[in-house]
């Protein structure tokens, strides 16, 4: 068989490919040329699926393309009798289109265009008739919607046109997402994506707690494509695309999606009473709905896609019976429809072509002129109106037949099927008949003859709608009966007949005719009621609802963003703030606060001062509003958590918090060195939201008070740290435990710290814009004052030796490294404010060398270790030495590795420093503050 | 060689790049860009030869440092986002010399620029530490190597107002997150009595630690986290930082920053959600912050028209994305089924190729055509063809269209909520995807549709070198090539 030396996934991809390469093509031919480069894809691949349809219906073609095995997610390809019937009419239609649409668009980058998305939506539409796995199917499914919305707004200069192509996107789109998860639902109940695979579970499926989510996240992706009420809006809207896009997508194809997919999934999910009702209201209620708004329309197209709505609500309304007559009404319906109302679609946009106008009261007696299209139109207009011997009438009388077959339901089939009937009459005539045949006044006048191009495509559409009806059996026959034993486990004998006697479905159809030409011979005075019945429900139709409702969502979505960032950095910090509040309260909650009082330490007077100066100075430093005054208390609450360190057993950290203070301190000073003095007033600071702050404030206060006492709790909180005290003199050589942890125990870890204070150096200076400081020449000397020049005289030095003195005692005693590197750097700093006169100055160290030099040495004293084969940065010990001052230091790599932290330390804190200085001077000499 | 050299090697580029840049005297600091780029492409094809730790092997850096799969997934995204940012920088020296250049009229007029093609290098360094971090204290130095770098590169643009107020916002708020992350990491060390993760997540699970203490760390470490990937409530400092940023360095901020981010909640939240006492909390507290996260990204990104800003937004809203996928962690994996820590490595994959592509895009046309409305957009579709495709398979990517990179990282996390039933964190994931096709449209539609105005209808092509070139045809294969077979970078996890 053809199917097995050519792939239909090959098919696919030379779509797709056709798409890529269709503006190319566009420019490089047209004419016969063009014709038949366009029409070769769909008319190869319209033998491709005649070719094999197999004798005996119920076997399917199937291979499996691995893809994503592990998710499910596998190419299972299948060619099913309902995927054939979709897969012929993409590819006989697209044949028709092709054809049309070479002469319909003169522009060469219009046509390109239109090819592009044309090819690329039709290897879609064939993904989606030839795949099993119902997440492949999806992928297809949400690429036909794209491609659709890129061909409705063809003329997306019109504002009209591109509203119309979004609504279309945004209801099919939401009713991907919602076929998505309806998919992955049904995975999860049936543990599969295939559906073969699935249908084999569908009672188990059936009885699952799933299954109603399962059936409305999927019935929901399959009414918006195929355009069931209310979400039908958007078919009508889609009538601002070019005629052969609505005869191939809004017709013939894309809209039969969801159809198609509920008739796939019948043997999965249907059955059920939620599926028969679920169905049968939402089918009857667009057929209906759609029937009675479409002959009351004039515009050729419109009155077109409103029976494309109710040829929709009828296929919906038929996979919602289960007899064995509905599927094969399905199928044959669908291809009937397809014929017709594709051809009709042609014919109205040769019309518009021509003569300028879709209105249909203002055209007629067209006959003479156009000749072959007006034929084309005729034959279509029979299949419409269900007249035999056309294919239409077999559909029509399949769809009466069944109010003979269901008991309930028959007479609300057959009220909706006579007018649905009767309302396909008048469209019929209205399209088919009354511009070619009918008159009237003030009719449009023909501009340009159509080309061949533009009514060869319908009127063969049209010769087949007759063909089809007189050979119904012959050529139908195997494929619908294929597709209802797609939807019945038993295989039925399927016949179709043209002529069955004089019966009642007969005489119902006599009846409608009677009753649509009634209709249409006293249009004119219904229009003028049919107005108000019309789209309109309480002065609203669906789209102008859903607009509104879009436009509210989009306002909505504004309120939302203005809301979202009010206030800067005070809003942002208080939200951070009470989130983490919230957070905690809510665990504390969790458990209650009892033993809050176990573990509380006596009292002691020298802390509560220490705290009692933090709190005052924090709060005052809220309060200045002189920017000195800020600075200078937020250093006393540093210098206040520095006496809480040391009161509490922590001189280490009592003296870095000290040192950091101070050159915090100083930073500051030189950084507000150009701003006012004082600071305006907060916007924030009003009255309400200083009380609201304020509270926060005290709130946060006490709940991480709380948080405290709870640390204390011995049986919430081990107490930790005496395993590495332990460790630290035997291991460590050391007494000092925090010194031994940063260049012993985690050694690597402040290695990277000490790193990252390099780059913060590097970037600061980046930022401050890099430069060394110059000699200041005369007339340029910052005032100075004398007590400073005199102490700093002295101190200065003093201080460097100091620096050296905590460096090597830092392993045993208070000290260190980092705070060596701290001293030393304000020392540098002194004297550079204090510049002694023609004494060198200690800045004559290069910041940035200090740096590299100081993390050379630290990553280098570790390799030691890795030589002692002990690994890195692990500790290797020398001999103890004397040092004056200091005592017994013992020489070590740890030693080393200290005096790279202090090198870095320094250089860091100078090379800030020189950049702050360096940028305060050039701001400073523009503005004249330096003397 | 071992994992750990990588990061050594990324470290000493940078280092010689400021080496080259005070000593060689350099007339056009682009090479700077080069050399760095080189460097870092030479690393990445180290990636691929890295050998897993011998069992023996007894070295300091395994004590807090893990060399997993996802580790080296996430080094690759790290060197990946700083390549592709370097080679933006390239294009946006321009802008970067006009706001730095100094004062005086002799100096270069590149000076400023050396620091700026070698920080992204130490971040990089830093981001792949942090891909590797296993123990409390090397999570937080790496954190800080990347958060600092990040400060000084945000503000970079010192003369300009809106990059200065970006860089202090994100320094005082990044300090404050950064406040609560060490308050949180304090309190994880004093109630297991550990710094390593293994350790901490072996005594939460023993139950013998108390849930409150555990609790309290938790909201601690997730306001630090959800400020640094950019959760609701704690995003607002986002668009205002990320409007402001140079743009290569937003770029970076949104990639490399996120996935950082990312990876680091991912090995905390693992500890949290492994022990029975607290980890219903922990989900719930997740879905939570995922739930709003979803909804006010995607809802805010609409009314934006500012390109960058609305980019801001999008990080937000796939930050959504990514925490459902967190808050959906299976209890326990069934075969078959993807980890979410698999799912937020490959969504942030999938993240990086599109976000990246859409960067290099708005650095370009805000180079030549100094805007960064959406306005400045019309039109490019005609006027530069290949600008606007890049740009258009960007926004379908990040707007979930099939076969495209984006559309399994979407798929990926719907497929773990539905698995763990939470309904209403897959409703709002799908509001947030449609309303994201709108606004990702948006962008489209002006690009393909609107006719330029102004002075930009008669601007020419943007040109575009052979090295943005070569780096956007590898975004866009990469895209592609994601979407048509995740499996590959699947596969790269592990």
């Amino acid at each position: 068989m053809i199917h097995d030396s050519i792939h239909p996934a090959c098919l696919i991809g030379a779509a797709f490919l056709m798409g890529i390469l269709a503006p190319l093509i566009s420019r490089a031919v047209s004419g016969w040329v063009g014709a038949v480069v366009w029409g070769a894809f769909p008319a190869i691949a319209f033998g491709y699926f005649l070719a094999g349809i197999p004798a005996e219906p119920g076997s399917v073609w199937r291979d499996t393309l691995p893809w994503l095995s592990s998710f499910g997610m596998d190419w299972d390809v299948w060619l099913s009798p309902l995927g054939r019937i979709l897969a012929l009419m993409v590819t006989g239609l697209g044949l028709a289109i092709a054809l049309y649409g070479g002469g319909y668009f003169k522009d060469r980058g219009e046509r390109g265009r239109f090819f592009a998305f044309f090819f690329v939506f039709m290897g879609a539409m064939l993904g989606l008739a030839v795949t099993e796995n119902l997440l492949v199917l999806f992928v297809f499914w949400e690429l036909t919607s794209v491609a659709s919305f890129l061909l409705i707004a063809h003329h997306h200069g019109l504002d009209e046109s591109r509203l119309s192509a979004r609504d279309a996107l945004m209801v099919t789109g939401t009713g991907g997402l919602a076929l998505l998860a309806g998919i992955l639902l049904l995975g999860e109940a049936g543990g599969s994506f295939q559906i073969g695979e699935l249908a084999e579970m569908s009672a188990s499926i059936g009885a699952h707690p799933l299954y109603p989510a399962i059936f409305c996240c999927i019935f929901a992706g399959a009414m918006t494509k195929s355009a069931q009420v209310p979400s039908h809006f958007w078919l009508p809207g889609a009538m601002t695309a070019p005629a052969p896009v609505s005869a191939y997508l809004h017709s013939a194809t894309m809209v039969k999606a969801g159809v198609f997919l509920l008739a796939i999934l019948h043997p999965v999910l249907g059955g059920t009473a939620e599926w028969r009702f679920t169905l049968l209201v939402f089918g009857a209620a667009t057929m209906t709905w759609g029937a009675l708004v479409a002959m009351a329309q004039t515009d050729l197209k419109r009155l077109l896609a409103f029976t494309t709505l109710s040829t929709l609500g009828t296929l919906t309304m038929l996979l919602g019976l289960e007899q064995t007559l509905a599927a094969k009404a399905v199928a044959v319906l669908l291809l009937v429809h397809a014929l017709y109302k594709g051809a009709l679609f042609l014919v109205a946009g040769a019309l518009e072509k021509a003569t300028g106008t879709r209105d249909v009261r203002r055209l007629g007696g067209l006959m003479r002129t156009m000749p072959g299209l007006g034929a084309a139109a005729v034959l279509a207009a029979a299949s419409m109106s269900g007249l035999p011997p056309f294919i239409g009438f077999i559909a029509k009388e399949l769809v009466f037949a069944l109010k003979w077959e269901t008991p309930v339901v028959g007479w609300l089939l057959l009220a909706c099927g006579v007018v649905a009937g009767a309302a396909n009459i008048v469209v019929a005539l209205k399209v088919g008949v009354t511009p070619f045949l009918g008159g009237g006044e003030d009719l449009a006048r023909v501009e340009k003859l159509p080309g061949w191009r533009l009514w060869l495509g319908p009127s063969v559409l049209g010769a087949m709608s007759l063909l089809l009806g007189l050979f119904p059996d012959r050529l139908l026959g195997g494929l619908v009966s294929g597709a209802v034993s797609q939807f019945r486990a038993e295989e039925p004998t399927i016949k179709l007949a043209l002529w069955h006697g004089i019966n009642p479905p007969l005489l119902i159809s006599v009846f409608t005719f009677m009753a649509g030409l009634g209709v249409y011979l006293a249009r004119r005075r219904i229009r003028s009621t049919g107005r108000h019945l019309s789209e309109r429900v309480g002065g609203w139709t669906a789209q102008q609802v859903f607009r509104a409702a879009f436009q509210r969502f989009l306002n909505f979505a504004g309120l939302l963003t203005t809301s979202a960032r009010n206030g800067g950095l005070g809003g942002i910090v208080t939200i951070m703030l009470t989130v983490a509040a919230a957070g905690m309260v809510w665990a504390l909650w969790r458990s209650g606060i009892e033993g809050l009082s176990k573990g509380v330490s006596p009292i002691r007077l020298d802390a509560l001062v220490a705290v009692g100066v933090t709190a005052v100075a924090a709060w005052g430093a809220t309060v200045a509003r002189d920017r000195m005054m800020a600075i200078l208390s937020l250093g006393c609450a540093g210098f206040g958590l520095a006496a809480i360190f040391a009161v509490f057993g922590a001189p280490d950290l009592a003296i870095t918090q000290i040192v950091v203070e101070t050159l915090t301190l100083a930073f500051f000073a030189l950084a507000i060195y150009g701003l006012p003095a004082m600071m305006g007033r907060n916007a924030a600071a009003c009255l309400p939201g200083m009380v609201g702050k304020n509270i926060l404030a005290v709130g946060i206060g006490v709940l991480f008070c709380l948080l405290t006492l709870q640390a204390q709790r011995p049986d919430l909180v081990e107490p930790v740290g005496r395993e590495i005290g332990r460790l630290s003199l035997p291991e460590g050589h050391g007494r000092n435990v925090v010194n031994v942890i940063l260049v012993d125990f985690r050694a690597l870890d402040t290695l990277g710290e000490v790193a990252v204070l390099a780059i913060a150096a590097l970037g600061v200076s980046a930022l401050l814009g890099s430069g060394r400081l110059r000699k200041e020449g005369p007339g340029q000397r910052p005032v100075r004052s004398a007590v400073l020049i005199a102490s700093a005289r002295y101190t200065a030095p003093a201080m460097v030796v100091f620096s050296f003195f905590l460096l090597l005692r830092g392993h045993n005693e208070p000290g260190g490294g980092f705070i060596g590197g701290l001293v030393f750097a304000s020392a540098a700093m002194l004297g550079h404010l204090a510049r002694f006169d023609g004494r060198p100055s200690l800045l004559r160290l290069k910041p940035a060398a200090a740096i590299l030099c100081g993390l050379a040495l630290s990553a280098v004293s570790g390799l030691p270790g890795l030589t002692m084969g002990s690994g890195y940065l692990k500790a290797v010990w020398g001999p103890e030495l004397f040092v004056p001052l200091v005592g017994a230091v013992k020489i070590g790599t740890p030693l080393l590795f200290d005096i790279g932290v202090y090198l870095v330390v320094a250089g860091t804190v100078l090379m800030l420093f020189e950049a702050m200085v360096c940028a305060g001077s050039h701001r400073g000499r523009k503005e004249g503050l330096w003397t | 060689m071992p994992a750990y050299a990588l990061e050594i090697i990324v470290f000493s580029l940078g280092l010689v790049l400021l080496l080259v840049d005070a000593f060689a005297k350099l007339e056009d600091k682009r090479s700077l860009a080069w050399l760095g780029m080189l460097g870092l492409v030479v690393v990445f094809g180290l990636l691929f030869k890295v050998e897993p730790r011998a069992a023996d092997d007894a070295n300091v850096f395994w004590r807090f440092y893990s060399d997993s799969r996802m580790s080296l997934f996430f080094k690759g995204i790290a060197i990946l986002s700083t390549i592709l940012v370097l080679a933006m920088a390239i294009d946006y020296r321009g802008l970067i010399e006009k706001f730095t250049a100094p004062a005086e009229k002799k100096a270069h007029p590149q000076a400023g620029l050396g620091e700026f093609f070698a920080l992204p290098v130490f971040a990089c360094a830093g981001l792949m530490c942090m891909a590797s971090a296993t123990n409390l204290v090397s999570i937080f130095v790496s954190l800080e190597a990347v958060t600092i770098t990040f400060y000084v590169m945000v503000a970079y643009m010192r003369r300009n107002v809106g990059s200065l107020e970006a860089g202090v916002k994100y320094l005082i708020l990044g300090a404050l997150s950064t406040g609560f992350l060490v308050y949180g990491f304090a309190w994880l060390y004093g109630i297991t009595g550990s710094m390593d993760l293994a350790e901490i997540g072996a005594a939460l699970k023993s139950g013998d630690v108390s849930p409150t203490a555990a609790l309290f760390a938790f909201s601690l470490i997730l306001v630090a986290l959800g400020f640094k990937v950019g959760a609701v409530p704690f995003q607002m400092w986002i668009p205002d930082v990320y409007q402001g940023a140079p743009t290569p360095i937003t770029a970076f901020l949104s990639v490399g920053s996120k996935a950082a981010g990312f990876i680091v909640l991912l090995r905390l939240s693992a500890v949290f959600l492994g022990s029975e006492a607290v980890a219903g909390q922990v989900a719930m507290a997740f879905a939570v912050v995922a739930g709003l996260t979803l909804i006010v990204g995607n809802l805010t990104a609409i009314p934006q028209s500012n390109f960058k800003r609305l980019l801001a937004y999008s990080s937000i809203a796939h930050a959504g994305f990514l925490l459902t996928a967190l808050a959906a962690a299976p209890r326990k994996l069934e075969a078959g089924q993807l980890s979410s820590a698999t799912v937020v490595a490959f969504y942030l994959g999938a993240y990086l190729l599109m976000t990246l592509l859409a960067f290099l895009v708005v650095g370009l046309v805000r180079v030549h055509r100094d805007s960064e409305e959406i306005e400045a957009y019309r039109g490019l579709g005609k006027s530069s063809p290949f600008l606007a495709l890049a740009l258009l398979i960007a926004m379908a990517s990040l707007a979930g269209v099939p076969l495209t990179a984006g559309f399994f990282g979407k798929f990926f996390v719907f497929q773990l909520a539905i698995q763990g039933g939470h309904w209403w964190l897959v409703t709002l994931a799908a509001i947030g995807a449609g309303a994201g096709f709108y606004y990702y449209l948006k962008v489209v539609a002006a690009m393909y549709w609107d006719d330029p105005t102004g002075a930009a209808a008669k601007a020419a092509a943007i040109p575009v070198s052979a090295l943005t070139r070569a780096a956007v045809v590898t975004l866009i294969v990469l895209i592609v090539i994601a979407g048509f077979a995740p499996r590959m970078i699947l596969g790269l996890i592990g």
